[in-house]
């Protein structure tokens, strides 16, 4: 018994040694486990995707279980929202107007420098340590790594990985994600940080920037030489929480349908 | 430690199990928080099925399998799975063996520790955990339920995975006899 216990505890003990050590390699950037990460996803896209649609139906049971309330005040609110579009639909001219809607919703428009994809959203995933957002463009549309992602509001995230028709975002919700802002009145410069799913980003001014910034201040990417994001991208708005400066995101982290993918240059390969 | 292991069975399980979650259960969270964890589930039923060797082994397997759809540092996974499938086999082989209602029981109870422990893992990472409150107490009350009733089938699977019948080097576990199926 103690030589099985000891075998068990020490073969515990290489475990806990190798994963810290992947750990380690890992955190020092690219290496074999993003090669690893990118053929998983690739070699599964199929299969994922064949899964979600046929586990769809589970999903929504499970859904409609566990947010029954929900699910019957937006019933309500669904039932009141088609009476009134019934009352419209006579007035509606074509569905141009819907489309320009959508042109609008991924039209960006502060920045030429670079092409755009569009991509859908499609597939947005939380796990107990952070939230990943696919996208149905990959490789084959030019996308590659650490290329910013924005919609027509503003500053999305970074693609962290792309295989052929898939990329993976991290959102700048993340706190891995450090984006160089200035502000748009003052060019007073600082860094937003991620502080986790939901919440406001974190600003770090410069010193002596915050007596000169005006609460609301406009966050811009600065573009500055080095950075992953080109200038002039909308990031968020400022706001003091308990006098710390936070920022809201101009872009809608929680409602994400389409996006456009930045095809910076220095990205590729 | 490895001679009791179906690989063929195990690579079905963990492949299943990993892409329904990554496809479907990432996708689909309780309340709006949490999410139902399949991985979690099955290792859970490898803790109460293999020796504390085998699942830490097993747990680690299936935490790589996790760590290659998230970017959380890669083995982070391993190492929670790992140390959560040694943990629960080394508090199985120190406790009576158990009926049906025991295990329901200890199986709602483990569902209930993993997810908890997954939120301190997220809050290293500063995922900030659900705000304690009475909906707390009722999402992990759900956790609870669903664990309960899944350690079921997951133990079965677990038993397709690894020869429980057959005798390993100082017994199934450790004492030299065979856990009862």
């Amino acid at each position: 018994m103690a030589t099985r216990t000891f075998s068990s505890r020490r073969l515990m003990l290489l475990l806990a040694c190798t994963a810290v050590a992947m750990m380690t390699i890992d955190a020092r950037g690219g290496g074999p486990f993003q090669s690893a990460r990118a053929t998983a996803y690739g070699v599964t896209q199929p299969v994922r995707s064949a899964v979600g649609w046929v586990l769809s139906p589970v999903a929504d049971i499970w859904q409609g279980a566990v947010h029954y309330d929900d699910l019957a005040r937006e019933n309500d609110e669904l039932r009141q929202r088609v009476a009134e579009l019934e009352g419209r639909v006579d007035g509606l001219p074509d569905v141009q107007g819907e489309l320009d809607e959508l042109r609008l919703a991924t039209g960006v428009d502060f920045v030429e420098r670079y092409p755009l994809v569009v991509a859908r959203v499609s597939s947005d995933r939380r796990t107990s340590v952070e939230r990943i957002i696919e996208i149905d463009r990959g490789t084959s549309d030019g996308i590659f790594e650490n290329m910013p992602v924005v919609t027509g509001e503003g500053l999305v995230g970074l693609v962290i990985l792309a295989t052929g028709d898939r990329a993976q975002i991290r959102l700048i919700s993340d706190p891995r994600l450090n984006v160089g802002v200035v502000s748009k009145g003052t060019r007073a410069i600082g860094v937003s940080t991620g502080d986790g799913d939901g919440a406001d980003l974190i600003l770090d001014l410069e010193e002596g920037a915050e007596a000169v910034v005006n609460e609301d201040a406009r966050f811009e990417s600065s573009g500055l030489e080095g950075s992953r994001y080109p200038g002039g991208i909308p990031v968020g708005q400022l706001t003091i929480v308990d006098g710390a400066p936070k920022l809201v995101p101009f872009a809608d982290l929680e409602r994400l349908a389409f996006v456009s993918v930045i095809l910076v240059t220095d990205s590729a390969p | 430690m490895i001679a009791r292991f179906r690989w063929s069975h195990i690579v079905i399980v963990i492949g299943a199990v990993v892409i329904a979650q990554v496809a479907t259960f990432d996708q689909t969270l309780v309340a709006g928080t949490v999410r139902l964890d399949l991985p979690l589930y099955l290792l859970i039923g490898v803790g109460f099925v293999a020796r504390s060797d085998e699942a830490a082994l097993l747990g680690f397997v299936v935490g790589l399998s996790v760590d290659l759809f998230q970017f959380s540092p890669f083995g982070l996974n391993a190492l929670l799975f790992g140390i959560v499938g040694w943990s629960l086999a080394e508090a199985r082989v120190r406790m009576l063996q158990p009926g049906t209602t025991f295990r329901t029981f200890q199986g709602a109870l483990a569902a209930v520790a993993v997810t908890s422990l997954s939120w301190f893992a997220g809050a290293i990472f500063e995922q900030d955990p659900p705000p304690f409150t009475n909906r707390t107490l009722g999402i992990l009350a759900t956790i609870g339920i669903i664990g309960g009733v899944l350690v079921h089938p997951a133990t079965r699977l677990a038993r397709w995975m690894v020869d429980t019948q057959m005798t390993a080097p100082g017994g199934a576990d450790g004492s030299g006899r065979v856990i009862a199926s």
